[in-house]
Order: structure tokens, then C-alpha cells, then sequence
């Protein structure tokens, strides 16, 4: 196994550039944190009937999520386990069950294996018992307020300890109305040339980029570029169990960048509900300058809504798939401003997210370079920024101009990477954080 | 001489329900009620050997438990692959409540 110690040291707040690029981390990473952590899958408005059924990844391995006819949720490796053959080629349905094209085998929506071509004969076979032959399910799924997580390790904690406090935080998009929320229908898809951490520790903490890297975008939606030297006495970034957010408390920053007011309107509209709800603090986040990463790698914007997940495709290639989240009580012309919105800043052919993707690429590929690759990188920004909060929990700094949730980040990432199973995996790593 | 094959009661067979019988020397049977209208078919799959029994009742189509070929139950004809070969069709009416089959000349 690898030493992430001699590849991070986020308490010196330096990482070295072979975690974009080494083969052996990017297996340990599949081993030790894409087969072990509750990773998302599917947002519940996506499967509200039996039968529904979404396929997806969780890491590099295909999966299919589907509600049973219990109503339940289940989830199951994508392949067949005759002979290996994907066995649901399409994106997303509703179905009785699922048959492999390869063989005809046939599996129910819990899962069992319920017959096949030639099924006499493999019935006569010694060693044959249709009961253990079914779809391979993951050990765990669990929802949070819409939200459906897995993980395919039995030992994995329960998902309301693996996001712990900062289900706190989650509920200013997910428990801000009674009706709760609904991804809008549609998935946008896009490949990136970059690790996926590249894109992961930009969402759980790199505020710095969007004044330079976002410049032109921000001049163009905004009217003007944003501001430099931005005082951080009411901006943040808080951190629990590697899962990040940071956040300034103007309640529509990113909202605005959507050009057309209708979104930051409605939310200032609402901010007194909101307030009676969630409390001043929480409503202020709603919409507000800020992006967050749930570990390992989903991530979202508030105010866009723009909800996505970065695929691992390997160590220099990244799949992202993005869904825009909506209220259900929204009325319709305030989720068509999000949806319209959304593709207009963060879609791959919108006005930020392109901003982006020529950086995160380059910042992979440069370490095709041998002696480039060996050189370490600076996550010291923000140093010694902790602060007590009397509302906030989890590990708080004061500032998002900050590297303290990528480092935090790395503080997870080694912290798992380094454990041989969750025993050994000993409470929130940011807790002497710095 | 005629055989007739008692099912169950009539009350016992709900408009959307379908029951199969085993036939001391036929093969199995499905004897459906659709709104109120008794039809039979075969009762397995002519695809490979599954017991419609067991598939899904839907308007007035059956689907196949195992790889949901269908069949039209008032004709039994076959209406998708993998079913291609149509259900054989028996008489069903009822006799005193109950619902009978017949099976023709033993």
C-alpha cells in the first residue's frame, strides 16, 4: 500500500503532485475510499415508482439503483454475474427487471436471479443454486432528505454519522420549505483530462479562484468583476469529516450570476420564512458565494443549484455528471429560471464551468513531466484561521479566501487512505486543524 | 367423454386476478379474470418453461416472470419477443359459482 503521509502533509499544508498522477494511488484511492465511503447516487425524486430505475457509477464500478416493488431502495453492480456482461445499458427507465443481453439471464428488482435461456439444463448442473447467482447489492443505501447514498462496505458507519454535523449545513438546500426537493429532469454530462480531486478540492474550498479565474465570466452576468481584497470578518469555511463548505453570508452571490434577477429575487423574498426555519445565519447561505464537496466526490453550488458528481475515469480523466435541485413547492417559472440559469453558468458549455476546465486540466497533465511530478504544492493559505462559533459546528475558520477545507480534504483523503478498515478510521481528522 | 376441470369459486377470482391449475393430464392452465370476463391459457411460457402464474397481469396482457415476453389472454396470442409461439386457448365458464374448465374429448 502507499504512504499517504509521504504525499500529503496537510498540517505543513503541502501535497505532492503524484496524487494527480501515480497509478498505485489512484488504485488505493478505488480500494480505500471509493469502495469504502457512502458515495451519492441518486436524488429520491429520480426513482418515485417502483420499477424506476437510474444506472450510475460508484467509483469506477457501474451500478444500478431502482426502487423494488416494496418501495424500497436497492442498488447492484451493473454486471452479470455469469459471465460478466453489463446487464443495463440504458440511462435511466422504469422496467419489470433486468436481462442480460449476453445469456438471457433474467434478474428481478430485488436483485434475484429469476431464470434463463436454457434454464433445464443449468438446473441439471451440479453446484447450481439460483439463489446465490443474483445481481452483487451494495452492503449499504440510505437516504438524507432526498439525498440517496451507498457504500459498498459492510463496516462503513451509518450514514447519519458519516455526514455528521454537516447534515447541519446540508439542510439550507434540503430543509429550507415542507415540500422538500426535486433534481429537475435531465442529466448534462461532460469529460474532463483531470484527476478527480482537482475538481473535488476546487468545490470544497477554492473561494481564491472565482475573482480571477471567473473574472471575465462575472464581468459579463454581473456588471463588474469581483471585488479583490474581499474582508473575510463574514465569509467562512467549515469542514466536518472532510466533507467542506465555504461560504460568504450574502445570501445571493451565486445567485446573481445568473444575469436575469428572477432567482435572487425569490430568494430575498423568502428569506423571512427561511429565517423562521433555519435560523438568520442558515438563511443567509441560501443562494450566497459559496461551493461545497461532500467526500469524496460530490459537489455542489448553492444559489446555481447546480448538484454534480465527479467520476474517477482513471488518474488523469474525470466524468461529471450535473443535475440542477429545485424546492418542489418552487413555482414553475422560478425552477425554469434555475434550469435556465444553471445551464447558463455552470454546464459545459456555460460561462463559468469553461473557466475551469482548461485549468483543472492543465494542473493534471503538466505531471506527464517527471521532474515536474516530483515537486510539492502549497495548501498553506488560511493558516491558524480557526475560530470558535457559538452556531456553526464542526471545524470553523473564519474566511473562505482560505485553503483550510482543501487542506481538510487531505487530512480525509490520507486519513483513509492509510486505515486498513473503518476500525482503524478514528473520528474527524480536522479536529486539530489549525 | 367431455372433462371439465372445477377451478375455485367465481368469488374467489377477483376482476385483475389469475389463478393456475394443474390438470391431472394436461399441462398447467391460467384461468384469468379481466373486468369481469373468465378466459384460460396455457399456463407456461412458450418461450422457455416459466409459470405465467407467477408474471404480471396487466390490462388484458400477461407478462412472463422471467424475460417478460407477453401474451394477449383472451386470443393467446404471443405479442413480443422473446415470446413468438401463441398460448394454446381453453373454454372457461361457470357452472353453480364455480368456474370450470373445459378440456374436451378424454
Amino acid at each position: 500500500m502507499i504512504d499517504p503521509d509521504r504525499l500529503a502533509n496537510p498540517g505543513e499544508g503541502w501535497v505532492s503532485r503524484e496524487v494527480y498522477w501515480d497509478p498505485a494511488v489512484y488504485e488505493a484511492e478505488l480500494e480505500r475510499i471509493f469502495a469504502r465511503c457512502w458515495l451519492f447516487v441518486a436524488h429520491e425524486s429520480q426513482l418515485p415508482n417502483p420499477g424506476d430505475f437510474l444506472t450510475t457509477r460508484m467509483g469506477q464500478d457501474g451500478v444500478i439503483v431502482t426502487r423494488r416493488r416494496d418501495g424500497q431502495l436497492a442498488a447492484y453492480l451493473n454486471s452479470c454475474p455469469h459471465r460478466g456482461n453489463k446487464v443495463c445499458h440504458a440511462e435511466a427507465g422504469n422496467a419489470r427487471g433486468f436481462v442480460c443481453n449476453y445469456h438471457g439471464w433474467s434478474f428481478g428488482l430485488d436483485g434475484r436471479l429469476l431464470g434463463m435461456w436454457q434454464q433445464s439444463t443449468f438446473e441439471k448442473s451440479a453446484g447450481y443454486d439460483a439463489g446465490t447467482l443474483g445481481l452483487v447489492p451494495v452492503a449499504q443505501i440510505e437516504s438524507y432528505k432526498g439525498l440517496v447514498f451507498a457504500t459498498f462496505d459492510p463496516l462503513a458507519p451509518p450514514l447519519d454519522e458519516y455526514l455528521g454535523d454537516f447534515r447541519w449545513y446540508l439542510d439550507v438546500l434540503l430543509d429550507n420549505d415542507d415540500g422538500g426537493t426535486e433534481f429537475l429532469p435531465g442529466c448534462i454530462r461532460s469529460v474532463l483530462h483531470c484527476n478527480w480531486k482537482v475538481a473535488a478540492e476546487n468545490f470544497a474550498g477554492d473561494a481564491l479562484h472565482a475573482g480571477w479565474t471567473h473574472d471575465s465570466g462575472a464581468r459579463a452576468m454581473l456588471g463588474q468583476g469581483l471585488k479583490g481584497d474581499i474582508d473575510p470578518s463574514s465569509s467562512y469555511s467549515i469542514n466536518v469529516n472532510g466533507h467542506c463548505w465555504e461560504f460568504a453570508l450574502d445570501m445571493v452571490g451565486n445567485a446573481a450570476t445568473f444575469g436575469d434577477r428572477t432567482v435572487a429575487r425569490y430568494i430575498r423574498n423568502r428569506a423571512e420564512d427561511v429565517e423562521a426555519r433555519l435560523g438568520k445565519l442558515r438563511a443567509r447561505m441560501i443562494g450566497a458565494a459559496s461551493s461545497v464537496n461532500v467526500f469524496p466526490n460530490f459537489s455542489f453550488l448553492p444559489g446555481q443549484n447546480s448538484f454534480r458528481v465527479w467520476f474517477p475515469r482513471g488518474p488523469q480523466e474525470t466524468e461529471l455528471h450535473t443535475w440542477v435541485l429545485v424546492n418542489r413547492r418552487h413555482p414553475p417559472e422560478i425552477k425554469e429560471a434555475y434550469r435556465r440559469g444553471a445551464m447558463l453558468t455552470f454546464s459545459p458549455s456555460g460561462l463559468f464551468e469553461m473557466d475551469d476546465g482548461e485549468n483543472w486540466e492543465q494542473t493534471t497533465l503538466v505531471n506527464a513531466g517527471v521532474v515536474t511530478r516530483r515537486q510539492k504544492l502549497w495548501f498553506g493559505l488560511g493558516q491558524g484561521t480557526r475560530v470558535a462559533h457559538d452556531e456553526f459546528p464542526g471545524n470553523v475558520f473564519q474566511g473562505q479566501i482560505n485553503d483550510a477545507n482543501q487542506r481538510a480534504f487531505y487530512r480525509r483523503w490520507a486519513q483513509l487512505l492509510g486505515a486498513d478498515t473503518w476500525a482503524d478510521v478514528k473520528g474527524d481528522p480536522g479536529t486539530d486543524q489549525q | 367423454m367431455e372433462r371439465h376441470l372445477v377451478v375455485c369459486p367465481l368469488a374467489e377470482l377477483a376482476p385483475g386476478e389469475m389463478r393456475r391449475v394443474d390438470p391431472p393430464e394436461n399441462a398447467p392452465i391460467l384461468v384469468c379474470n379481466l373486468n369481469g370476463e373468465l378466459w384460460a391459457v396455457d399456463d407456461t411460457c412458450t418461450h422457455s418453461r416459466a409459470s405465467l402464474s407467477e408474471g404480471e397481469l396487466e390490462g388484458d396482457e400477461v407478462f412472463c416472470p422471467v424475460h417478460w415476453g407477453k401474451f394477449h389472454v383472451p386470443t393467446g396470442r404471443a405479442m413480443g419477443f422473446p415470446a413468438e409461439q401463441d398460448l394454446r386457448t381453453w373454454p372457461v365458464g361457470v357452472q353453480d359459482e364455480m368456474i370450470v374448465v373445459e378440456l374436451g374429448e378424454g
